[in-house]
């Protein structure tokens, strides 16, 4: 797959399920997250189509994004994990789903991981792809990479 | 006349309260969440419940595994899955285990009642 068809694909999945799950705009711009605060999600894809997403988030939109899909249910903090997990597993399946219609192959996703150090995350390997999708909302900023 | 039974064996708090609050409003009972494929076979042994709604992407055993064992186990065990995973390949894996419907997350409330009440009588036309 080129370069554009993956950005479009995976664009089409953030700002469609974003919108449904969180009602919240996703506009494009050049810029990534500044280093500072930021939570950092990954996901991985594995079969005919390999691949690494990474999911910068500002706290903020980390917040809205759970309150919307709580329905402002309060929440263990431990447990916020799990909500934003569920975000990316459908934001990359939706994306996923395409891809394999498109390639005719299967691939499968990982569980999704969230954690504040990318160190811990992703080293870029040789020969490998990025993709970048920069997205800013009116409560911050979602940056993702695409490694594949 | 008794409600239909529903299991949940995913991961996700999100997905299962969703599906709690749709379909308890709609005359189905919730008896059982399980958090991952191995919780979900153990439940379904002392539960027995009538449906099982069922996650793909869980840490450990993945929700076509756990279908898998569920109908070595009990063959008329009737399930629906759940996944942000549904092209076509994936949909005949969950048909080659003997699961017709897989729905895509996010879901329709109404595809979810739908594909419910067509398990429900697939169900009773099998009593």
């Amino acid at each position: 797959m080129t370069d554009m068809e993956v950005s479009e694909i995976f664009d089409d999945a953030f700002v469609s399920v974003t919108g449904r799950l969180a009602s919240l705009n996703l506009d494009k711009m050049d810029d990534g997250i500044k280093d500072g605060d930021k939570i950092i999600g990954s996901i991985s894809a594995k079969g005919k189509f390999n691949a690494h997403i990474v999911c910068e988030i500002s706290p903020a939109v980390y917040e809205y994004i759970i309150y919307k899909m709580t329905r402002g249910a309060a929440i263990p903090a431990m447990e916020k994990v799990l909500y934003i997990n569920e975000y990316l597993n459908i934001v990359c399946g939706y994306a996923l789903s395409k891809i394999n219609n498109e390639l005719g192959g299967a691939s499968r996703l990982t569980v999704p991981v969230f954690c504040y150090d990318m160190r811990s995350l992703k080293k870029e390997e040789d020969g490998e792809q990025r993709v970048a999708l920069n997205y800013e909302t009116e409560k911050g900023k979602i940056c993702v990479s695409v490694y594949y | 006349m008794d409600k239909t039974t529903i299991m949940v064996v995913d991961d996700s708090p999100f997905a299962s309260k969703q599906i709690k609050d749709i379909v308890e409003e709609n005359g189905y009972e919730v008896i059982g969440y399980a958090k991952n494929g191995e919780e979900g076979i153990k439940m379904y042994e002392e539960l027995h419940p009538d449906i099982v709604i069922l996650d793909i992407i869980m840490p450990g055993i993945d929700g076509l595994e756990t279908a898998q064992i569920l109908k070595k186990n009990d063959p008329k065990a009737t399930i629906m899955m759940l996944s942000s995973l549904c092209d076509a390949g994936t949909l005949e894996e969950v048909r080659s285990i003997g699961v017709k419907y897989l729905i895509p997350k996010p879901w329709e409330d109404d595809v979810l009642l739908a594909t419910l009440e067509l398990l429900k009588k697939q169900r009773e036309s099998q009593k």
